[in-house]
């Protein structure tokens, strides 16, 4: 079995990033468009350790550096499991592959641990960079030991492993649980967004609130923040004793239990295999249609159609795609239950919240328009054998996009007019703002991904998750959100009239010669 | 009906692809394309359907220029590939529908025509439900009735007998005479050297990417099989090269 084990593993490995291909492939352009995406995953990278070190040396500086692994290994942790946690089960439980290794003499346990070690293999590299540069300015200031040492060690190699256990765990239950339900796309998804908001819920308890922020009491708050991670999250006790001189056998016990957990989580969806395989691939054929009189409707609207029925036929395309706007709602809704006043009264720069608060708001009005080429995979000679314009098809594409935003904007709106403080020009910002953004983004994401399709594929998580054009996609018109409402924070609030329109022209501007520039894409050019 | 002229394209970074391909597939007209394996059928018809940009050269459907005018081309023409990947998320109806209004088939004509193709396939009581369920045949059924749907002027198949069972095969031959029967023409590629010579008017032959014989069939038979032709042809052309 372990020699299985090995094979299938070198097989998921090989697939992982499209490193096989890249490796094997002669077209110049896959290679350049490889390069590219590891330049970019790179700099993610580099990007990454240099945030992580910029709050490791803040933490130090405020003296709170004893919390400072707490702190890490629980975030690095809590990240793992979120992005784990919406691919574990379609991973897992993949089934483009199921007819291969259906006929092949494996047992499900080898295939389960393969794609574990899979999904072990996807966030290593980010979590172990993390780790690394976080440990070394920690011991540059508090010093090396070898406890210390050990469990830097244990943190790099290990700490993924209960993040994704749990991440499995849930995956396996939601698959199992969808693949018995008729519309399995839609159960699966509204299963992951309930699990993930349960999940935020029980960890806002580590929150604190905003208004008793002051300079004098941050180290005090990280201690407390410290103390409540421990008390929700014991194992890193464990783990975290050792960077502070303590014993060694609570780190060799965060390392037993971390690899047990993978052990029992790789059974336990091993035991399920086979059974929730062949019910998420099985389908039901009533055989007993009566052809009756057929409707006819536009181009444009078969093609919008079409885009609803696509979304609504995958849970990992509704999950990863709709969480931004879930909470966008939630943030409104926090939004409105803060107290704007109390908050720039205990900051001593000045700063402007009203004028800000649109742009991070719109910030989460990312949609579904990144990777929607590249879902359509094999099914894109269909498009392309059509008499349907660009324009056509990228209209229908956009229009999806904004109709599922459309619904969370207003939801968000409503939320904001009613309960947030503001005068009459910063209402009309927080109406038109975040619509601009979602406009935005929605063309920024077909221009990303028109950029970067990726038409093969053999999991839609490796489209949705993993692809450039889905990072590129919802990374930029964030950061544009971020840069935008940071310059806003500190303009004047006297200045906000103009201000504001200046940079939504500008937005619209961009937007505009996107537009044109996708319409004018050559759709034989994607491949 | 179908005309390429010195039609060129290369995949980029390698040497596969088409080379200075001309032929002419006229109205009324069935033409088979043969070929081994990795001879470039697949690419000169995908370049046909406007799937694939090409290098150079042209390709006219029905007096339109592919170059030019792609959309007013893709209107004559219905393409379906060797392995019909169709939405799985769509059950066969919705499939039909969604074809037949990108091509603006009214009402009326769509409920006729799928009425008509699906009996004759007997795949009516199944368009009901979710193409994912659908074998390989009934796939390729579908991609049959949604090439039909709309009544094209030039029906391009890649390897359409694969698959199929003895009676829907029978099926498609029919309909593909009474396409050309209307004043359309089919250009397809088989290694079922029989059918192709009991079916067809016109053959091409096409060796490495670049095209060893095109004709009418008797012509290029003179008296012979077609098998016997074709591999002589491949023969002839191996000691040239080896020459």
């Amino acid at each position: 079995m372990i020699k299985q084990m090995i094979t299938l593993t070198k097989t998921e490995l090989k697939s992982l990033y499209g490193i096989n291909i890249l490796r094997h492939t002669s077209d110049p352009s896959l290679k350049s468009r490889g390069r590219m995406l590891a330049v970019n995953a790179g700099a993610l990278i580099l990007f990454a350790c240099l945030y992580i070190g910029a709050q490791t040396a803040a933490m130090i500086k405020f003296g709170a550096a004893e919390a400072v692994p707490v702190m890490f290994t629980a975030v690095i942790s809590l990240l793992i499991f979120f992005l784990s946690a919406f691919k574990a089960g379609n991973i897992i439980f993949r089934s483009s592959d199921k007819d291969i290794i259906s006929a092949l003499p494996v047992a499900p346990l080898s295939v389960v641990v393969s794609r574990y070690i899979r999904l072990y293999a996807e966030c290593a590299v980010l979590s172990a960079a993390a780790n690394i540069t976080w440990f070394i300015i920690y011991s540059a200031n508090e010093g090396v030991t070898a406890s210390g040492l050990l469990s830097a060690f244990a943190s790099v190699l290990f700490l993924p492993l209960i993040p994704l256990s749990l991440a499995s765990a849930f995956g396996t239950v939601i698959t199992g649980i969808s693949s018995r339900i008729k519309r399995r796309g839609l159960a699966e998804a509204l299963l992951t967004l309930a699990f993930a908001i349960a999940a935020m819920l029980a960890l806002s308890g580590l929150g604190f609130k905003a208004e008793s922020l002051s300079v004098d009491e941050i180290s005090a708050l990280f201690e407390t923040v410290s103390e409540k991670i421990t008390q929700l999250l014991p194992l890193l006790k464990l783990l975290c004793g050792g960077f502070a001189g303590g014993s060694i056998a609570g780190t060799l016990a965060f390392v037993l239990i971390s690899v047990a957990a993978a052990a029992l989580t790789s059974l336990l969806a091993s035991a399920f295999f086979t059974q929730i395989v062949t019910a998420a691939n099985g389908s039901s054929a009533d055989n007993d249609y009566r052809l009756e009189q057929l409707k006819s409707t536009s181009a444009e609207n078969a093609l919008f159609r079409r885009e609803i029925r696509r979304y609504l036929s995958s849970g990992t395309y509704i999950s990863n795609t709709i969480i931004g706007l879930v909470m966008m709602v939630i943030l409104s809704g926090a939004a409105g239950a803060a107290d704007f006043g109390k908050i720039t009264a205990q900051i001593p720069v000045r700063i402007n919240i009203t004028g800000a608060l649109p742009f991070f708001i719109g910030i989460m009005m990312t949609g579904p328009s990144p990777v929607s080429i590249s879902l359509e995979g094999k099914n894109w000679w269909i498009i392309k054998s059509l008499p349907v314009t660009s324009r056509q098809i990228l209209d229908a594409k956009l229009r999806f996009d904004l109709a599922l935003k459309a619904p969370f904007y207003a939801v968000s709106e409503l939320v904001m007019l009613f309960t947030v403080k503001a005068g009459v020009c910063d209402r009309l910002w927080l109406i038109a703002v975040p619509a601009v953004m979602g406009v935005f983004s929605g063309i920024f994401g077909l221009a990303a991904n028109l950029k970067f399709p990726k038409l093969t594929w053999d999991t839609e998580v490796s489209v949705v998750k993993q692809s450039a054009s889905s990072g590129i996609g919802m990374l930029v018109p964030m950061l544009s959100g971020i840069v935008l409402g940071s310059v806003s924070l500190f303009i004047p609030e006297r200045y906000t009239p103009l201000s504001t329109p200046l940079m939504l022209m500008l937005m619209l501007l961009i937007t505009a010669a996107l537009y044109r520039s996708n319409i004018r894409h050559d759709m034989r050019d994607l491949s | 009906m179908l005309t390429t002229e010195h039609l060129t394209k290369h995949y980029k970074g390698t040497e596969k692809g088409i080379t200075d391909i001309s032929l002419t597939v006229g109205s009324g007209e069935i033409c088979a394309f043969i070929g081994h394996n990795g001879a470039g059928k697949t690419t000169l018809l995908k370049c046909i359907s406007g799937i694939h940009g090409y290098d150079s050269g042209k390709v006219t459907v029905n007096g339109i220029d592919m170059a030019s005018d792609p959309i007013g081309c893709k209107r004559s023409i219905a393409y379906i590939p060797d392995d019909p990947q169709l939405y799985e998320y769509l059950t066969g109806i919705q499939y039909l529908d969604f074809i037949a209004d990108i091509f603006g088939v009214s009402s009326a004509d769509r409920s006729l025509r799928v009425r008509e193709y699906a009996d004759a396939f007997e795949l009516t009581p199944s368009l009901g439900d979710l193409i994912s369920g659908y074998s390989h045949g009934m796939k390729q059924k579908l991609a049959v009735i949604s090439a039909l749907i709309h009544e094209p002027q030039l029906l391009i198949l890649d390897e359409p007998f694969v698959g199929l069972d003895p009676k829907a095969a029978s099926v498609l031959k029919k309909l593909m005479r009474s396409v050309a029967e209307r004043g359309g023409a089919v250009f397809f590629s088989t290694h079922v050297l029989e059918v192709a010579e009991k079916l067809c008017d016109k053959v091409a032959m096409i060796k490495q990417g670049r095209l060893l014989a095109s004709g009418s069939m008797s012509d290029i038979l003179g008296g012979g099989s077609l098998e016997d032709v074709f591999m002589e042809a491949l023969d002839d052309k191996t000691d040239d090269n080896a020459h």
